[in-house]
This record gives structure tokens, sequence and C-alpha cells, in this order.
């Protein structure tokens, strides 16, 4: 492991991505290297006109990791170039987490290390609850909706001054989120302009929003399932290897969330770390690129071990 | 991988030291702690025991006994301060050609390790602080009734044991082969000439000069802060170095350098490299993995 290059490497490409049928939600991946299956679920959730989250966002892990690991990054139901949930009352968390796991069921992966981040940090901690058998370890990065305290980022990244769909919008989000603004970059504003150009994405947002989706299922399902899930990583149900990792400067998640998680897991659990990094928002993992992915070959290998 | 006792000498005082890993790589320079002939433990190279060959999976790693603890000459009892330790550390670092390391401390180690980062960080490539209950701010904090009842004698096999089974998490890594080295290093006469040396009283109200930099460390933070990626690395069950004390080590560090990183490791007190040693490797060898790449990129 000793000669894996960490650090991302400028201009490399992320491989064409593949399509799957996921019990009828086509679902668009990244698949690339061999050896442990890595499966990463990024953050954010449908309806959203401001930003849009997709699989690349993991380019700066994905690539540099691929050279030891079977890494995998996906689409997630409604997201990023997945199709919508086929019905309004299928906009909530519970659709995005079976649908992850029947993701991971229909590529026929051995038990996969689960990478999630913010809202995806929740989704991969509910799959290790729900699918301990689709699962060998946890990572969960930065999640405020795991988290049992409050989550300022609807203060935060509130009344954004671009009009929606807009690369500015995206920008002036990802920037809120991040420590150092210049990370932002063109690459990744590219993404999520491609993920606003489809109809469906539209759809989604319509969804969420005028039909009311977003207010009748998403949200208050979401906070019935958050209660189930913290009680039970109380009771001692996550019984994975896990690690955390935060940001200190993330202005939407509360650094003193990262401790609570961690004791909640850790008090049950073994093989529990939490690791904090300085000069990161939201997205450590494409500020400490380096670190992040230096942190999670080693927690990999360990897990597997 | 076994790991090779040598000594060297440095102004003229034997240094002992435990050497393992490959030839070529950044080295790694481990400190230990202990407040020699203080501490009912007797710290040593010997410490470090299954975190040795996991830190010398990419890497040449030096383990050094501090004057007046394993096998080290005190040679004086100046050599019982801090700052005086740190230039003795660069006098080793210089006796073995090394040019810049990545300093691992553990406990006052790590305080070492701190001040090094300070007065001599063109010789740190990256500073690790292994729960260390001195490098935090102290504020007035309350006494340290850890060891206040240690049986006697001090330094016998049980002595040390109680110290351990203190300030472990887990009974399971204080085994005959740990015990026999510690009682092997207090009975040495570099641990007795220090149990001697802090007989005068002023001399141990001078805790080591930890107190006497600690100024001098927090106007530093405040000024340029550390050069060096910084990693602090705590335990969930520490009796003596406390989570918030040193999370509020990391906000101090973090405020100057980009590069700081705190890390907590479940079910370990303050031996989490003995405790929990893959957990322990992961984070710690992952964080010079990525300094590392990062100096190559």
């Amino acid at each position: 492991m000793a000669s894996l290059n960490f650090t991302p490497v400028a201009g490399q490409k992320l491989p064409t991505p593949k399509h799957i049928d996921v019990k009828g939600i086509n679902t668009r991946y990244y698949e690339a290297g061999e050896g442990e299956p890595i499966v990463f679920m990024y953050g954010g959730n449908f309806g959203s006109s401001d930003s849009a989250s997709s699989a690349p966002v993991w380019s700066l892990n994905f690539l540099p990791l691929s050279a030891g690991f079977r890494v995998i990054a996906f689409d997630k139901l409604g997201q990023g170039f997945t199709d919508n949930p086929p019905r309004n009352e299928d906009y909530t968390m519970a659709s995005v987490v079976r649908h992850g796991a029947a993701f991971i069921e229909a590529l026929k992966l051995p038990p996969v290390h689960l990478v999630g981040h913010s809202r995806g940090g929740y989704g991969c901690t509910r799959i290790a609850l729900d699918y301990p058998h689709l699962v060998k370890s946890l990572t969960i990065v930065s999640s405020g909706t795991l988290s049992p305290r409050v989550s300022p980022n609807e203060v935060v990244l509130s009344a954004s001054p671009h009009p929606p769909y807009s690369r500015e919008s995206a920008r002036w989000i990802y920037e809120g989120y991040s420590y150092d603004p210049k990370v932002v970059t063109e690459e990744w504003m590219d993404n999520v302009m491609d993920v606003f150009a489809q109809p469906k994405y539209k759809v989604s947002v319509e969804k969420m929003v005028q039909e009311g989706a977003g207010a009748r299922y998403f949200i208050p399902e979401l906070a019935k399932e958050k209660r189930e899930t913290l009680g039970w990583l109380r009771e001692g149900r996550l019984q994975r290897p896990t690690q955390i990792v935060w940001g200190q400067n993330d202005p939407t998640v509360l650094v003193e969330g990262c401790f609570d998680i961690f004791d909640m897991i850790a008090a049950h659990n073994r093989r529990t770390t939490l690791n904090i990094f300085n000069h990161a928002g939201h997205f450590s993992y494409r500020e400490h690129p380096e670190r992040f992915n230096a942190l999670l070959a080693h927690f990999v290998q360990n897990a597997s071990a | 991988m076994t790991a090779i006792k040598s000594s060297i000498t440095v102004a003229g005082r034997k240094v002992a030291i435990l050497r393992t890993g490959p030839a070529s790589g950044e080295p790694v320079l481990l400190v230990h702690g202990g407040r020699a002939g203080v501490s009912p433990i007797a710290h040593g190279s010997h410490i470090w025991g299954p975190a040795l060959p996991l830190l010398a999976a990419g890497r040449p790693v030096v383990a050094v006994d501090l004057p007046g603890a394993g096998g080290s000459d005190l040679g004086s009892p100046d050599l019982l301060m801090a700052d005086q330790v740190c230039q003795h550390l660069l006098g080793v670092m210089d006796g073995l050609s090394i040019d810049k390391a990545h300093v691992i401390g553990h406990d006052l180690g790590g305080y070492l390790g701190l001040w090094l980062a300070i007065s001599a960080p063109a010789r740190l490539r990256s500073l690790s602080i292994l729960a260390s209950p001195m490098a935090p701010p102290k504020g007035d904090g309350l006494d340290d009734t850890t060891f206040l009842a240690t049986p006697k004698p001090l330094w016998s096999r049980a002595s040390q044991t109680w110290a351990f089974e203190r300030v472990s998490y887990g009974q399971g890594h204080i085994d005959d082969v740990l015990i026999d080295a510690c009682v092997e290093a207090a009975q040495g006469k570099p641990h007795l000439d220090a149990v001697a040396a802090l007989q005068d009283e002023q001399l141990r109200f001078r805790d080591f000069g930890i107190p006497a930099l600690k100024g001098r460390i927090w106007a530093a933070t405040r000024g340029d802060g550390i050069s060096i990626p910084t990693q602090l690395v705590w335990s969930s069950h520490d009796p003596q170095a406390a989570r918030d004390a040193g999370y509020v080590l990391f906000q101090v560090l973090a405020q100057k350098q980009k590069a700081t990183y705190f890390h907590l490791i479940n079910r370990a007190g303050s031996f989490a490299f003995r405790e929990q040693p893959k957990e322990f490797a992961q984070v710690v060898v992952s964080f010079l993995d990525s300094v590392d790449a990062r100096l190559a990129a």
C-alpha cells in the first residue's frame, strides 16, 4: 500500500460511467480498480434547484484509490443520472437507502466498505444497520443528517443570490460549504450543470417543492427514521468497523456532533475511530484528498484483514 | 522484523536506541513519555511494543530512551528539563545522521515534540502528539490523582502493573514482556540516577521544565504557529489525557497550521499504541503517508 499514490493527478478523468437496472431504477455508476470494494455515497437530496451532487464529486478519491481497491461511486435514487423515484411517496430517505442496498446487491458485490458523506453518511449508516450482510466497514463523513445536534445549513446556505439551476448558484452553495472557496473547481461545477440540464432533474424539484413531496414525505419521514436510527446506534446495533471523518470548519455541521456520534457507536463497537481535519469544511475529502485517501486506504485494509 | 537495540554517544552520554524497519524512507523518531524518576511506570523505548512493526512497515523507526530512562545516561540533572532534553534529542538526531524526522511523542514525549516543533521546526517532517496530559493548556485544572496511592515498593512488578492498570482501558497489553522490561529499566543506573536527582525538592518543583516553557509555547502558537503538519491522537478512556483538553490543544494549533488533525481511538487509555495497535497505526501511518505524499507531489 506504500506504493499507492494518494495525491490526485491533475487532468485525470473518470472512466466512462455504467448503468444498471436496480429494481426498475436505471442507475448510473462509476467503477474502477480491483481489490476490496469501496462504495461511495454522496450527500444532498433530490429536489434542490441551487446545487446538485452526483457521483463525480468523489473524483479526487475514486481515481487515486482505484490503484489499490475496487472503487464504485453511484448516483442515488433521484439524483445525478439515476432515475427519479416512481411515486411521490417514494421521495424519502428510506427509498434512497433501499435503492442503495439494492444497487450493492445488483452488482453482486461481496460485503463492501461504505463511505457516506452528509445525507449519504446517514444513508450508509442505515444500510449498515438494515443490511449488515452487505457491509464490511463504514466511513461516515460530516453527516449533519446523522448528528443528534441541529444543523445550521438552512441558515448558512439559504437565500442564494443567484437564479435557480445556475452555475453561479451552485458555486455560491459549494463555496459556502467549504473552508477554502478555491477548492470549488470548474470541473466540479461542470458536473452540477450536467445534472441540472436533465429534464428529469427539474421534475424531481417540481415533485419535492411544487407538489409538496418534501414537506409531505421526505422531511417528516426522515425525522421519524432518524429517531429510530439514533436509537439503534445507542442500542449497539451498528456492528462493523466504523470511522468518522469531520471537518473542523464546516459551517453547516456542528463539530460537537461528531463526538456524539463517536460516543454512541464507540460504546458498543471496539473498532471505532474519530478523525477531525482542520481547514476543512463540509467536503473534507475534496479539501484534503491526500489525508482522506490515506486514512480510507489504511482503514479499509484494517477492516479487511 | 525484529527491533535491534544499540547505543550511540551524544555529548559524552550513552543514548540507548531501538531501531527497526527498512533502511530507506522518511525516518520516524519515537519519543516515549513518563517523568523519569517520578512516574510510577519506568518508561523507555520498550514501551512501544506492538506499534513498532506497524510503524516500521514503510519507514525506518528509531525509538530512543530519554536521559534517565532505560539504557540512556542521565549525565546531569539538567537533562530532566524539557528544553535541555529537546536540545539533547537534536544531538541524538545528529548522531544518527537524521536531518528530519516524523516525530511521534507519547505523554511527556508529545510535549517535547511540541517544543521541538516550535524551537527546531526544520528538523521535523511532522509531529504526532499521543495522549499527552501535559501538552494542552492547563487552566485551573484539578490535581491529578490517578497515581495517588501507588503501592510500594515503587517500580516493583506489582507497583508498575498497578500503574499500567490505572491508565489503561484493557489489561490485555500488560504482559510479562512489558513488566519485565519496565522493572529492568527501573533498576538500571540511569533511572536510579534520575530518582536520586529528584530527591532535590527544588528540581522536583520545576516539574521537568514543563511549566517554564508553557508561556513560550502559547506565545509561539499565537504568533507564527507550528510550521509542520501536526496530529493529536487521543483516546476514549484516558484518565490523564482528557479528550476535551486534547481538542482544545487541537483548536489552538489549528489556528495557524492547516494540516492539523485530531483523532480519537476507542477502548484505549494512555497506551492506544499498545491497546489498539492496528487502529493506532491506521490513524498514524495514514498521516505519515499523506505528509510524505504531499511532499512528493
